[in-house]
């Protein structure tokens, strides 16, 4: 209780320009403090639900592409399945325009799927539709796709899987 | 003031006391736990998630139940099938080769899936095999279970294909049809009829 004291000393509180300094100092570092985790905590929590959201529109839409009916009477899913290795290889441009027929409409997208054997060898079958983007192999695409896998008719293939991105980034290799 | 000792006392013990009082705002009060706190409709999300999780993995049966009834087809016609062979006798064969395959092909799908989507319970030899006009019907025996933190899930994976090829019309060519042991024929023929072997449609 003696350092209220200091409350009645003029020369200790109102006249002294130092005090009022630190005063308003240490009230604006607390202040900042505050600032700083409330709107951090929220900014993360708001990221996090608009990325869940973004994750099951994807899965939806990579969903229903596996679902669509090819110009073959079967769907995708079952169509990519049902070709041995070296045919997904070779039909994989093809694959690609009925891919693009399909996501008409979508603006930016990029699809992979890959064949696993063994679960160490893996192949690469991309088709990017995305503005100013033609060479898929010098860009990088950034953020999170959303896997589905499908089952191969081939014995040396343990599945297809998917890979499934709306609304692409991407980064430009070597720079 | 800073001239005047019991000021100097005051400001310390304040400085200390803000000082503390931040270390234990932000032990207390990490953004992970506002994340799980205040994060709106998170559960909501759960609840699509699963579901389509689900979905992915009804998706994943049908195309293997496609792939494993070419596989058995295959296979039939691989195998001499005794000239005495009754239909019963195909639809035995044909429902032990389909389960092997689709096991196969669950077991694929549980080793890549699990690990990245959590816990999903596919039951293993779990199908009765339908044959009706030019499909083949899966009624499944247990559900697909997913199991997470107040969330649990089934769904009855049982599906409905078109097969290109009859199996029974394989050993036809070769078997006598009145050899075929009439009474327990006529329960598998009530399961299957091929009158309406149609062309592949829209499944």
């Amino acid at each position: 209780m003696k350092n209220f004291k200091i409350l009645r000393n003029k020369k200790g509180l109102d006249d002294d320009l130092t005090d009022a300094f630190i005063g308003i100092v240490f009230t604006a570092i607390i202040f900042i403090f505050a600032f700083i985790f409330l709107a951090g905590g929220s900014k993360v929590t708001q990221v996090s639900s608009v990325q869940e959201t973004k994750n099951l529109e994807n899965t939806y839409t990579l969903l229903n592409y596996l679902r669509a009916e090819t110009e073959k009477n079967v769907n995708m899913g079952e169509y990519i399945g049902s070709l041995e290795k070296n045919k997904i290889r070779k039909e994989c441009s093809s694959i690609e325009s009925e891919t693009r027929e399909i996501l008409e409409g979508i603006e930016e997208w990029h699809l992979t799927f890959y064949t696993i054997e063994n679960k160490v060898e893996k192949e690469t079958c991309n088709f990017i539709k995305f503005k100013g983007l033609n060479d898929e192999s010098s860009f990088q695409i950034i953020g999170d796709t959303v896997s589905l896998m499908v089952p191969s008719i081939d014995n040396n293939i343990d599945g297809l899987k998917f890979y499934f991105k709306l609304n692409i980034f991407a980064w430009p290799l070597g720079i | 003031m800073l001239n005047n000792k019991k000021a100097t006392i005051f400001m310390t013990f304040v400085s200390i006391v803000i000082l503390l009082a931040i270390l234990f705002f932000y032990m207390s009060y990490s953004p992970e736990k506002i994340l799980v706190q205040e994060g709106l409709g998170d559960e909501q999300l759960q609840i699509i998630k699963t579901y389509q999780q689900a979905e992915k993995a009804m998706l994943y049966i049908d195309l293997a139940a496609k792939h494993s009834a070419t596989k058995t087809v295959d296979y039939l016609k691989q195998m001499n099938l005794a000239e005495d062979a009754t239909k019963k006798d195909v639809y035995g064969l044909f429902s032990v080769k389909f389960n092997e395959y689709m096991d196969e092909y669950l077991e694929k799908y549980k080793d890549e899936e699990i690990e990245k989507e959590g816990e999903i319970i596919i039951p293993k030899n779990n199908y009765d095999l339908l044959f009706k006009e030019s499909r083949l019907i899966g009624i499944a025996t247990q559900n697909i279970k997913i199991n997470k933190e107040n969330i649990n899930y089934s769904v009855k994976p049982s599906f409905n294909i078109y097969l290109e090829t009859n199996p029974f019309e394989i050993k036809q060519s070769k078997s006598d049809e009145s050899q075929t042991d009439s009474k327990s024929d006529n329960d598998i023929l009530e399961r299957f009829s091929n009158e309406n072997w149609e062309k592949p449609g829209i499944i």
